[in-house]
């Protein structure tokens, strides 16, 4: 009897094997085709598109039907724009998603919202476009920009008019107002784990003991930047795992208590970093739950056909992960012409360190429940923020300078003349208030220092926001 | 009198075009190699995408993916789609809801409301999105699909759906489907002006138009106010065939084409005497061919733009057959090229039609857009009128034109007809006693015209005649016009152009 059992399960496990071969076997695309295709669109079409963003648009075609996530994304070979809107943004296949939005942008003040979609700036499609691509274009065209913008939520579209901005946001913002740490991330991206860092070192350095870190109106799928920030607020142990690995905290002390608010328009890295923290028990929860959320986009470089058939040849092998496995592992950094964009691609839902995914069903909610769900500081008087271009030495004349010297005096460290000179009376209050902020007093106006106080300039209407209120009201209690 | 001739020559031009293709297309070599490289890349996607990726879907949302990075008017089509584009499907009459339209993803376009249709009255605008039709959604479908839809017995109820202004709530609306014919050209003369309206470009516009001319001519008006607002286009060769009628060997537009062996074209307009003073009223919604008129008169310096600045399309597309992968094979093995350009023209030379089951579908392409003699760029930019008037509630033709006297004919005693009913009336209204109301020319109303002729200095003639008909227009010009400012500051306009 048990060897029939056995005989049939070896016979189910070979049919399983069997029929995942099938399954993975090869879907065979006409690829002489597809090409004569993209050079007859790329040729014919009215406007300048090059093959490879036919090919890119082909790739988002595959997608149809599924999230927005996954998507082909240009690649660019530009420096950083110094435009912006003012919002956080995510490739996604229609255009950018909106991951976040600046205290007092022209983006916030036009409507825009975590979240939304944006497929169109002035008439013209944003699929193929890239985030650097859209800052320059952003940049020429300046002032009175249409956006047409989705709600993936309902569905309905609306059109924004928004100029652009030249000011430079901080993907990640922090301050420290009586001795609470305060911490926003708007962008989740290779450095983010890296700032919140610096944040946490200075905040050391001023003896703060609990950090309110908002994550409310804030979405990102970029699971290694949650994992890296979830790592710097928990102790050891499980972060979260998708397709193919975990992410675990290293050992260490953590000497804060944190004090995380969400609301129903969190999803992604904020429910993997709030999940992370409610598990451990090194901080709590606040607000309303969340969106229920999370997946797990991986990135492959998409190479340019010669690339492809150097590094196949290299390798030995044609399929794409094993060609990226070879590439990795012998250090190969493929050339700038080798890679002609990125492909996006949904693997997997986020798991929590109990192995349950993170979706409706299994969302964060809060420990302690606040009314408040929307961001009510948001609407900040953005016209006296630092544009943060460059770092000044004492001596030097700048407008940043005259903005400098403004945000100090009203919040008391600076009292004199306002105008653009860096002199010694404003080094001396740049020097107290890096003092209070725990950075080097070196009297030099850097851009650390410039972003704090830019966020300094919020904490007035921050520290009036509801739910931040009864935080402060928690703390106070404890 | 003028040279009143209509192009027939277009087809041949196309033709010229074509040749040129064949040769300058076929030297163009395509480098691409099949390294495999796509085929790792879609493995990399079904092998390892989280959600669900219908295996059948792969290689035609491929295909349709290639045209996503593109405007809104190039994409790929459906083999039935494409085949009943390439019938007109402008009809000189049909039992519809009078509209022309133009595909797109959501649904179609409406490009043109024809004047006193049930689309017209029931207040569709060009420019809205039919998304809907008894409750049946318009979304992916073809505009023949869609077209069916719409039309139906006559007298039977149509309950459509539109989206206006790109987006909001479904509007809704009740039309009863009536037997539509087609006029494009509407006009009336007041005073010393003639005003002509043409509400879309068909096929037919251009002899419409001719016609308006003659009567104008007859009159001995040369004040003329053309009025192509809320014109969403229509046929191309109606709007060079109307503005040649307007310029004398002028060049009338250009098309530039992306691809290099596509030669750029310029049309030239007859040389003839042009006696008028335009003043060309033109909205936000003239879009397309109205704007290859509007582009035409103003750099040439034959009328004054008034208005506001018009949509901004233009666009030339063309479309092209795409052959299955097996089909393509087996041309580009018997033609020794890839190029999909070549095996088109190839095939076209060789007097080879494909099948339905030989192609897959057809690829929509913008290939290139017109620009003005002077070579501006109107595409998304518009072309700006030289006299700014903004306006927003209904024009003339949707409002007032019905009041005046449409100098579709002259009348004389004995004689029935609808606009001897508004001769009638308009005359009482003017204290002249023009008889009993109603539809006949009777003795009262012949001494009210000899009388009203008299008063008003007209030289002499024969009953209710165009002069007369032009000078009762003038004397109840503001009810014509009503809230129009727009048409208001064109009659003002038009008797100082020199």
């Amino acid at each position: 009897m048990k060897k029939t059992w056995k005989v049939l399960s070896l016979l189910l496990i070979a049919s399983v094997l069997f029929s995942s071969v099938l399954s993975a076997s090869v879907i065979r695309v006409d690829e002489g085709y597809l090409n004569q295709l993209y050079d007859f669109i790329s040729s014919m079409y009215n406007e300048d598109i090059d093959r490879e963003s036919v090919l890119g648009s082909s790739f988002n075609g595959l997608f149809t039907g599924t999230s927005p996530y996954s998507c082909f994304e240009s690649v660019s070979l530009r420096e950083e724009g110094t435009h912006g809107i003012g919002a956080a943004l995510e490739k996604v296949r229609q255009g950018f998603m909106v991951s976040a939005v600046h205290p007092g942008s022209n983006a916030y003040n036009a409507g825009l919202k975590s979240g939304d979609i944006i497929f169109n700036a002035n008439r013209k499609s944003l699929a193929l476009m890239n985030v650097k691509d859209f800052n320059h274009y952003l940049a020429g065209e300046a002032r009175g920009i249409q956006l047409d913008v989705l709600d993936p939520g309902t569905g309905e579209t609306r059109t924004l008019l928004l100029d652009a901005e030249n000011i430079q946001y901080g993907a990640v913002e922090f301050f420290i107002h009586q001795e609470t740490g305060f911490i926003r991330i708007h962008h989740y991206g290779p450095k983010t784990g890296e700032t919140v860092s610096r944040a946490l070192s200075i905040f050391s350095a001023s003896r703060v003991r609990n950090v309110i870190l908002d994550l409310r109106d804030s979405i990102s799928m970029n699971v290694e930047a949650a994992a890296a920030v979830a790592d710097l607020l928990l102790p050891y142990g499980r972060i979260a795992q998708v397709r193919d690995k975990a992410f675990h905290a290293s050992f260490k002390q953590v000497s804060f208590t944190f004090h995380l608010a969400v609301n129903g328009n969190t999803a992604g890295a904020g429910e993997i970093i709030a999940r992370a923290v409610e598990d451990k028990g090194t901080g709590m929860v606040y607000g309303s739950p969340t969106a229920g959320n999370s997946l797990y986009v991986k990135t492959y470089p998409v190479l340019s056909d010669d690339a492809y058939m150097k590094y196949a040849v290299q390798a030995g092998r044609t399929d794409i992960p094993g060609i990226m496995n070879h590439i990795r592992l012998n250090g190969i950094v493929p050339g700038p012409f080798e890679t002609t964009g990125y492909l996006h691609m949904v693997e997997s839902h986020v798991k929590d360190a109990r192995g349950l995914e993170i979706s409706r069903a299994n969302n964060i909610i809060p420990g302690i429940a606040t009314r408040e769900d929307a961001v009510a500081y948001l609407d900040a008087d953005n016209r006296n923020r630092i544009w943060i271009r460059k770092d000044y030495e004492p001596g030097e004349l700048s407008y940043d300078v005259f903005l400098a010297k403004k945000i100090l005096s009203e919040a008391g460290y600076f009292k004199g003349e306002l105008n653009v000179s860096y002199d010694a009376n404003a080094v001396g209050a740049v020097n107290a208030f890096k003092k209070d902020m725990g950075l080097e007093q070196n009297g030099i106006l850097d851009k650390d220092t410039q972003k704090l106080l830019n966020f300094t300039m919020l904490a007035p209407k921050i520290f009036a926001d509801p739910c931040i209120l009864e935080i402060l009201e928690y703390i106070k209690g404890e | 009198m003028n040279n009143r001739k209509i192009w027939k020559a277009l087809p041949i031009i196309m033709a010229l075009m074509l040749v040129t293709v064949l040769i300058l297309g076929s030297t163009r070599v395509l480098g691409t190699r099949d390294s495999g490289r796509i085929q790792a890349y879609v493995d990399l996607v079904t092998q390892n995408h989280y959600e669900y990726l219908p295996v059948e879907n792969t290689f035609p949302n491929m295909i349709k993916g290639a045209f996503d990075n593109t405007d809104r008017y190039t994409y790929f089509q459906e083999v039935r789609t494409y085949r009943s584009e390439m019938e007109t499907y402008i009809d000189a009459t049909y039992v519809g809801i009078g509209i022309s339209m133009s595909q797109l993803e959501e649904g179609a376009l409406v490009e043109n409301v024809f004047i006193h249709s049930p689309a017209y009255h029931a207040g569709l605008k060009p420019g809205d999105i039919l998304v809907e039709a008894n409750g049946i959604s318009f979304r992916g479908r073809t505009l023949e699909y869609i077209a069916s839809k719409v039309r139906g017995p006559e007298d039977t109820v149509v309950r459509i759906g539109i989206l206006r202004d790109g987006g909001g709530d479904i509007i809704r609306m009740d039309i009863v489907r009536k037997s539509i014919t087609i006029t494009t050209v509407n006009m009336f003369m007041a005073g010393d002006t003639a005003y002509v309206s043409i509400s879309s470009f068909t096929n037919n516009t251009p002899e419409e138009f001719v016609k308006a001319l003659l009567k104008i001519d007859d009159a001995k008006i040369i004040n003329i106010v053309i009025d192509i607002r809320d014109n969403g286009g229509g046929s191309v060769y109606g709007a060079l065939n109307v503005a040649n009628q307007l310029l004398s060997n002028e060049i009338i537009t250009k098309i530039y084409y992306k691809f290099p062996g596509y030669l750029n074209l310029a049309y030239l307009a007859d040389e003839k005497e042009i006696p008028y003073n335009v003043v060309l009223l033109m909205n936000k919604k003239s879009a397309s061919a109205s704007e290859i008129l509007a582009g035409a008169l103003k750099d040439n310096g034959r009328a004054v733009l008034m208005g506001e600045t018009s949509f901004g399309k233009s666009l030339v597309q063309s479309s092209y057959e795409l052959m299955t992968p097996e089909v393509f094979e087996r041309y580009a093995n018997l033609y020794g090229s890839r190029s999909m350009l070549v095996l088109n023209n190839m095939l076209a030379m060789n007097g080879i039609t494909l099948q339905d089951h030989e192609i897959l579908g057809a690829a929509k392409i913008t290939i290139g857009e017109y620009v003005t003699p002077k070579e501006t760029r109107i595409n998304l930019t518009g072309i700006r009128p030289h006299i700014l008037v903004p306006y927003d509630g209904p024009t003339v033709l949707r409002a007032g034109i019905g009041k005046a006297l449409q100098s579709l004919d002259e009348y004389g005693p004995g004689m029935r007809d609808e606009e001897i009913k508004k001769a009638k009336a308009i005359l009482q209204a003017l204290g002249y006693d023009s008889g009993a109301p109603g539809d006949h020319y009777d003795g009262k109303m012949e001494e009210a015209v000899r009388l009203f002729r008299k008063d008003e200095g007209l030289p002499s003639g024969e009953g209710l005649d165009h002069a007369v008909q032009a000078a009762l227009n003038l004397r109840i010009l503001p009810a014509i016009i009503g809230t129009d400012i727009q048409l208001e500051k064109a009659f003002q306009q038009v008797g100082e152009v020199e």
